[in-house]
């Protein structure tokens, strides 16, 4: 087990510096970082040239990004190409709001995902069940963006028949939000509708496969074994079957993360939210590339230290998993 | 898999991945009697034309036969089949069908809510334009783009999963790695950076043009592969050990026609199911990059494009966020089913959904 989770985890290095060259490459070779400088009034050649230089862009790309890892590594991350700004402590700020939500969607989306598909499981074919089903079909069928404004036009609608605004529609806080308990209430509030779409993709996939795994483990040997041993139904479902059913849904909540960002990027924009998401757009808005890779090293180092927790979780949790 | 009925022997037992096989199941012809067939259609090689013990005749059906037929026993596949076909035919005559062009202004009719007057059945935007044209032409441009990154990326898929399928080994393990690493790429965020350093218009390459949907259609098919190389690496993996290539090698055919004519064709099914997979995900992928200002951009329109325009202006025009919203839920509604139709009409041991 040891053995494995060093080497699962060495292996994850390696994955990782992988992903930065190809990010870097990628990035690099898609445009010139400065044309929107170029084509912006009041910027003179000379300070063009003076960028170029200290962006050594005029080495080639292989040596360019030896730089901009010595960057990342000992500046972290440098700065922004032009104001120059210092990117880490930006995109530290909205990764904290940015885990704040995803938290919280992904907390409340696994829970209910979790009744929903052990319920529909046991009580397959049922109402319920084909409610769930068509539920998860529409939800994975619908552009996250499109459900936010959905949303969004209900709540401006309802408020211009009843003059009452239910959930805040754009932003983190209030302009004037208090502090402690009234800024954590403040905050929730304005939470609401951004959980809210992003637990419908989620909700709708873990469902599926909850219940999937769930029917598979109450028509498997075992369960039949503790029926016939004599333990009640309450204990077979909840002791034998449940737990069990649980262990790939593990995996799947964690692999799921790289999706999630794309979620996350969109319902951030919508809702104007001071996130990841959001600060990647506005980055990409105007054809930056340093914060852009910051943004996409930090994002891919998530999604590759979630890998190695849903691989070295998973066999912990079902023994029968080999190691060679 | 845990339903204990006996298997087909034509094809992989590949655990991970839906087989093509049809599963012969128990009752056979002979024991249900007269003329018809069994409900279940019966063994997997059922190229028989009497079975002369019981003395009933039988209609002999191909492989394809019994899939056409267990897949247009699902009806909400075959509905969806008939919708995607009308959109689709609506897309192509976009030009006859639409009431007016998409970028036709009216400035006596701004900002009409749905109405029967004039056809504007979707109303009009800020600009007096019909919304009904511009939902067409959207959804031509969505479609094609989402036809386009199916084609591609399957071709794509296809032939690296076969080549590490087949060769395996060191390709094998190179090429597995590559796909595992793009997979660590978060597919939203990277099509949007290649898409804004690309830089909006059309692509060119060398002497070579790319319009605007082919461009998009192209970056999404060179990220979305993945699914596709997986799945047909795991079949050409156990394919490969089967009686009948050793066969083929044996009479002396070339590993490109081992690929090509022998193992190739029986993974036809779980493909076609993955590629209807990849379209509900080049919908949505394009429809976000549109509306966030990468994709498509103006006057062509397209769906996501349609519904940003349509937040610009403010909610209380609710039907431009609206209708081009609810054609991308129905496109994508459509093609899922066709996709879950397709699954249990290939691989009936593997049913998700009642039929």
């Amino acid at each position: 087990m040891l053995t494995y989770v060093v080497r699962r985890f060495l292996y994850s290095i390696v994955v990782l510096i992988a992903a930065s060259f190809i990010i870097f490459t990628f990035v690099s070779m898609a445009g010139d970082p400065l044309t929107f400088l170029k084509m912006t009034p009041n910027v003179s050649e000379s300070t063009i040239k003076n960028l170029e230089e200290k962006k050594h862009l005029d080495k080639p790309i292989p040596v360019q990004y030896l730089y901009w890892v010595k960057d990342a590594l000992f500046h972290k991350f440098g700065t922004t190409t032009y104001p120059e700004k210092p990117i880490l402590p930006d995109l530290w700020r909205v990764m904290k709001n940015t885990l704040q939500l995803v938290f919280v969607a992904e907390l409340l989306a696994v829970l209910i995902a979790v009744g929903v598909g052990v319920y529909s499981a046991l009580r397959q074919y049922s109402a319920f069940d084909y409610s769930a089903t068509t539920f998860s079909f529409i939800g994975l069928a619908m552009p996250v963006f499109w459900l936010a404004l959905m949303l969004q036009v209900l709540v401006v609608q309802f408020q211009g028949w009843t003059g009452h605004l239910l959930f805040p529609t754009s932003l983190l806080n209030d302009v004037d939000p208090g502090s402690g308990i009234s800024f954590a209430i403040d905050r929730a509030h304005h939470l609401v509708l951004p959980v809210m779409v992003l637990m419908v993709a989620s909700i709708a996939a873990y469902s599926r496969y909850m219940r999937a795994s769930m029917l598979e483990v109450v028509n498997s040997d075992y369960v039949r074994t503790a029926r016939a041993k004599g333990l009640n139904e309450r204990q077979v479902t909840m002791k034998h079957a449940f737990r069990n059913a649980l262990i790939p849904l593990v995996t799947v909540v964690a692999l799921n993360f790289g999706a999630l960002i794309g979620g996350v990027v969109v319902t951030e924009t919508v809702f104007g939210l001071d996130g990841m998401g959001f600060y990647y757009v506005r980055a990409l808005g105007v054809a930056d590339p340093y914060p852009v890779m910051a943004w996409l090293m930090v994002t891919a180092t998530f999604v590759i230290v979630f890998n190695l927790v849903a691989d070295i979780a998973y066999g912990y949790l079902d023994p029968r998993v080999r190691y060679d | 898999m845990t339903d204990g009925q006996p298997r087909g022997d034509v094809l992989p037992e590949d655990r991970e991945t839906i087989s093509l096989a049809a599963s012969g199941t128990s009752a056979t012809a002979a024991a249900t009697g007269v003329h018809t067939l069994p409900e279940e259609p019966g063994r997997a090689h059922h190229d028989v034309a009497v079975d002369y013990e019981a003395g009933v005749e039988l209609e002999a059906r191909s492989q394809w036969a019994y899939v056409r037929m267990r897949f247009f026993r699902h009806r909400l596949a075959v509905a969806s089949i008939v919708v995607l076909i009308a959109l689709t035919l609506v897309a192509l005559l976009a030009s006859r069908i639409a009431p007016y062009r998409y970028d036709e202004l009216d400035l006596t009719k701004i900002s009409s809510p749905p109405t029967l007057e004039g056809h504007h059945w979707f109303g009009t935007d800020l600009l007096g334009r019909d919304y009904l044209s511009r939902v067409i032409y959207g959804t031509r441009t969505s479609l094609l783009i989402a036809f386009l990154v199916a084609f591609v990326s399957t071709a794509i898929g296809t032939a690296l999963g076969s080549v590490a399928g087949y060769y395996g080994g060191h390709v094998d393990n190179l090429l597995m790695r590559f796909t595992d690493l793009i997979l660590t790429l978060p597919i939203l965020a990277v099509l949007l950076a290649t898409a804004a350093f690309l830089g909006a218009g059309d692509l060119k390459i060398g002497p070579f043009t790319f319009p605007q949907p082919v461009k998009i259609g192209l970056i999404i098919a060179l990220l979305v592969w993945t699914s596709v190389a997986r799945i047909v690496r795991g079949l050409f993996l156990s394919l490969r050990e089967k009686e009948f290539v050793e066969a083929a090698k044996a009479a002396g055919a070339s590993d490109l026609r081992i690929i090509l004519r022998h193992i190739l064709p029986n993974c036809v099914g779980p493909i076609v199911v993955f590629m209807t997979l990849i379209t509900v995900v080049a919908i949505l992928l394009e429809a976000a990059l549109s509306f966030l200002g990468f994709g498509i951009q103006p006057p062509f329109p397209a769906l996501g494009k349609l519904i940003a325009e349509g937040q610009a202006e403010g909610f209380e025009s609710w039907w431009l966020v609206t209708f081009p919203g609810l054609v991308i839920v129905l496109i994508c509604l459509a093609i899922n089913f066709i996709g879950d139709g397709l699954r249990d009409a290939l691989d009936p041991t593997q049913r998700r959904v009642r039929a």
